[in-house]
C-alpha cells in the first residue's frame, strides 16, 4: 500500500468539501443541522452524514470510543432493526459505509437518485435511536478487533499514526484505532451518542440531490434531535517528536513531518504545491523516473525504492514531510536525500518546476472531486489562482522551523536518528 | 407468543379477571416450579431458536442467577425434596425476566422470515 493509500484511509475527504467551500452553499435546518447538497447531473447520488465526533475528542479515559461509534453505525435502532436496513439498501441496491476519521465519524449511503429520501430517514434513525444494544456490542467489538489488525498489519498505516501521536501528542495524535486497553460499554456509547449525535455537531451533505431537496428531507427526518452545542474544540498544538517502532518489517520506513498548514487555508493550497514539487508519485505505471526531486532519489538508489511527500490538512493544524520506504540499509540515505531536496526548495524553486508543481496539484485536487462533483474543479482551480513562484519556498523555509518529528519502522537497530537527517 | 389469546380481554374485563385469577393463581400454585425456588421463565422449552437465542442475551448476572435456580431445583428433586412454605419462591418474585427478550427475538426472527420470503417490496 502506498502512502496515498494509506492516508485515504486515515483521513476522511467528505467534510472538507465543506470546509472548502465547494459545496454551492451551507444552510441550515431548523435545530442546527448542517445541510448541503451539489446537484450534479448523474444516475446516481450519495448521501453522507458527518458527525463531528472523530478520534480527537476521545476523552483519556475512553479512549477508541469514536472507533466503536463507527462501528455501532446502521446497528438496530428503534424504528428499524440493523437485519432491515441491510436488506432494504440491498433491495433498492444502495451501497452503505462508515468512515472514521480524526475529526468527524461519517456514515455514507450511494443509491439511486430516488432513493435519496430512504437514506436521509435511516440516517435519521441512527442519530436518534441507534440501541447500542449489549447482544450487539459483542458483534462489534469484534469487528473493532479486526479493524485494528487489519492496520498493525500495515507498515504504512502504523507510521502514520506513529506521526500523528508524536507531533500532537493528545487531540489529532489520538489514534483512529481503538487501542487493546479501551474499555468501552454499551452505556459508555448510549451517554456518547447522546452528547455528540446532536443537530449542531451533524452535517449532511449529499451529490446528485438539490439543498432546497435536502433540506427539507433533513428538515423531516432530523426534526425530534436535540440542538446540543457545537463541539469545543481545544486548538491543536503541535510538539514534535521521535518514535521508533520495532517491527518483522522486510523494508524500514522512515518518515519525517513538520508543522504544515490547517485545511482550506492559503497555506495549506501552498503547502499542497510543495508536495507536488517534491512530487515522488509514479505518474506512469512502472516507471522509474519522474521530473520531480523525489523521483530522481528514488531512481538513483535502486529497486522498491517508494519515496514520496505528504500534506495532511486538519481544521486547525497539518502535517507537511516526506516517507521513504527501502531496503534497510539504503533507508537512511534516501530519507537524507529526500530531507536535502525539501531543503533546497526552501532555498529556490525555478519557475518550471513551480508550473510543473502547480499543474499536478490543481489536478490532484480536481481529480478528487471529479467522481462525485465535477463542476467543482473551477471552483478548485481559483483556490490555487494567485500563487505566486515565491510562496512555495518561503513555505519549505517556514517548514524546517519548526521541530521535526521523526517515525522510524522495521529493524530499529539498522536504521537511522532524526539528527541523522535533518 | 403463538395461538389465539384472550389475556387481554380478560385482564381489561373486571368481571372476568376477578373470576379467573384465582384460577390462575392456583393453577400455578398447582404446578409447582415455585416449590422448586424456579421462576416461570426457568421452565420454558428452552429447545428452540428463539429461547435459545434469548438466553444468549441474558445479562451475565442473570444467567448466573438463572442457573443458580437451576441447581438449585436439581438439589430438591435429587433429595427428594421440596421447598418450605419460606422458601418456596414468592408469587412477586415469579419475576418475568426472559420474556421480554423472547418477545423481541421472535419479532426480530419474524422479520427476517417475511424478509426471506419476500415477493414484492415497498419502501
Amino acid at each position: 500500500m502506498s502512502i496515498a493509500a494509506a492516508r485515504t484511509k486515515t483521513v476522511n475527504l467528505v467534510p472538507t468539501i465543506l470546509k472548502a467551500g465547494f459545496a454551492t452553499a451551507v444552510s441550515k435546518t431548523g435545530n442546527g443541522v448542517a445541510v448541503a447538497a451539489i446537484n450534479e447531473q448523474a444516475p446516481t447520488a450519495s448521501v453522507s452524514l458527518v458527525i463531528n465526533a472523530g478520534s480527537r475528542f476521545d476523552a483519556g479515559d475512553k479512549a477508541g470510543i469514536a472507533h466503536f461509534a463507527k462501528n455501532f453505525g446502521f446497528k438496530n435502532t428503534g424504528k428499524r432493526s440493523g437485519f432491515r436496513i441491510a436488506r432494504e439498501t440491498e433491495l433498492v441496491g444502495g451501497v452503505l459505509s462508515s468512515n472514521l476519521g480524526r475529526e468527524t465519524i461519517s456514515f455514507t449511503a450511494e443509491c439511486l437518485k430516488e432513493d435519496v429520501p430512504y437514506f436521509v430517514e435511516v440516517f435519521g434513525n441512527i442519530v436518534s435511536e441507534t440501541k447500542y444494544a449489549e447482544h450487539e456490542f459483542h458483534g462489534v467489538a469484534t469487528s473493532v478487533a479486526a479493524d485494528c489488525s487489519a492496520a498493525e498489519g500495515s507498515p504504512e498505516v502504523a507510521v502514520v499514526e506513529a506521526l500523528h501521536t508524536a507531533a500532537f501528542r493528545n487531540g489529532l495524535g489520538n489514534s483512529l484505532y481503538a487501542a487493546p486497553y479501551s474499555d468501552i460499554s454499551t452505556e459508555d456509547l448510549k451517554q456518547f451518542a447522546a452528547d455528540n449525535f446532536v443537530a449542531n455537531r451533524i452535517a449532511l451533505v449529499a451529490t446528485g440531490v438539490s439543498q432546497e431537496k435536502l433540506k427539507e428531507l433533513a428538515n423531516s427526518s432530523f426534526a425530534d434531535i436535540a440542538s446540543g452545542s457545537a463541539v469545543k474544540t481545544s486548538a491543536a498544538k503541535y510538539f514534535g517528536g521521535d518514535a521508533r517502532l520495532a517491527s518483522h518489517s522486510e523494508q524500514g520506513h522512515v518518515a519525517v513531518a513538520f508543522e504544515g498548514a490547517a485545511a482550506g487555508t492559503q497555506e495549506f493550497y501552498t503547502a499542497q504545491v510543495l508536495r507536488a514539487l517534491l512530487g515522488g508519485d509514479h505518474f506512469i505505471k512502472w516507471s522509474t523516473s519522474g521530473a520531480s526531486p523525489l523521483a530522481a532519489v528514488a531512481s538513483q538508489t535502486g529497486k522498491d525504492v517508494k519515496v514520496s511527500a505528504f500534506n495532511f490538512g486538519y481544521s486547525d493544524a497539518g502535517l507537511f514531510g516526506i516517507y521513504a520506504q527501502a531496503e534497510h540499509q539504503e533507508v537512511a540515505q534516501v530519507a537524507k536525500s529526500a530531507v536535502d531536496s525539501l531543503k533546497a526548495a526552501a532555498k529556490a524553486v525555478s519557475a518550471e518546476d513551480f508550473k510543473r508543481a502547480l499543474s499536478q496539484a490543481k489536478y490532484e485536487a480536481a481529480s478528487r472531486y471529479e467522481v462525485r462533483a465535477s463542476a467543482t474543479e473551477a471552483l478548485v482551480a481559483a483556490a490555487f489562482q494567485g500563487k505566486q513562484s515565491t510562496g512555495a519556498d518561503v513555505f519549505a523555509a517556514k517548514l524546517l522551523k519548526s521541530k521535526p518529528t521523526t517515525v522510524v519502522l522495521g529493524k530499529t537497530s539498522e536504521l537511522p536518528y532524526a539528527d541523522a537527517l535533518i | 407468543m403463538s395461538g389465539i389469546t384472550l389475556v387481554n380481554q380478560v385482564k381489561a374485563s373486571k368481571f372476568w379477571n376477578g373470576l379467573l385469577q384465582p384460577v390462575a393463581n392456583a393453577f400455578v400454585e398447582a404446578s409447582g416450579y415455585r416449590k422448586l425456588g424456579m421462576r416461570y421463565d426457568d421452565v420454558l422449552r428452552e429447545e428452540t431458536d428463539i429461547i435459545r437465542e434469548a438466553i444468549n442475551r441474558l445479562p451475565p448476572n442473570e444467567t448466573y442467577e438463572r442457573l443458580y435456580r437451576m441447581k438449585v431445583a436439581c438439589q430438591y428433586s435429587l433429595s427428594h425434596t421440596i421447598a418450605t412454605k419460606e422458601t418456596a419462591l414468592k408469587p412477586e418474585d415469579d419475576i418475568r425476566y426472559l420474556t421480554p427478550i423472547i418477545d423481541q427475538v421472535a419479532i426480530e426472527f419474524a422479520e427476517k422470515e417475511d424478509f426471506n420470503n419476500l415477493k414484492s417490496f415497498t419502501k
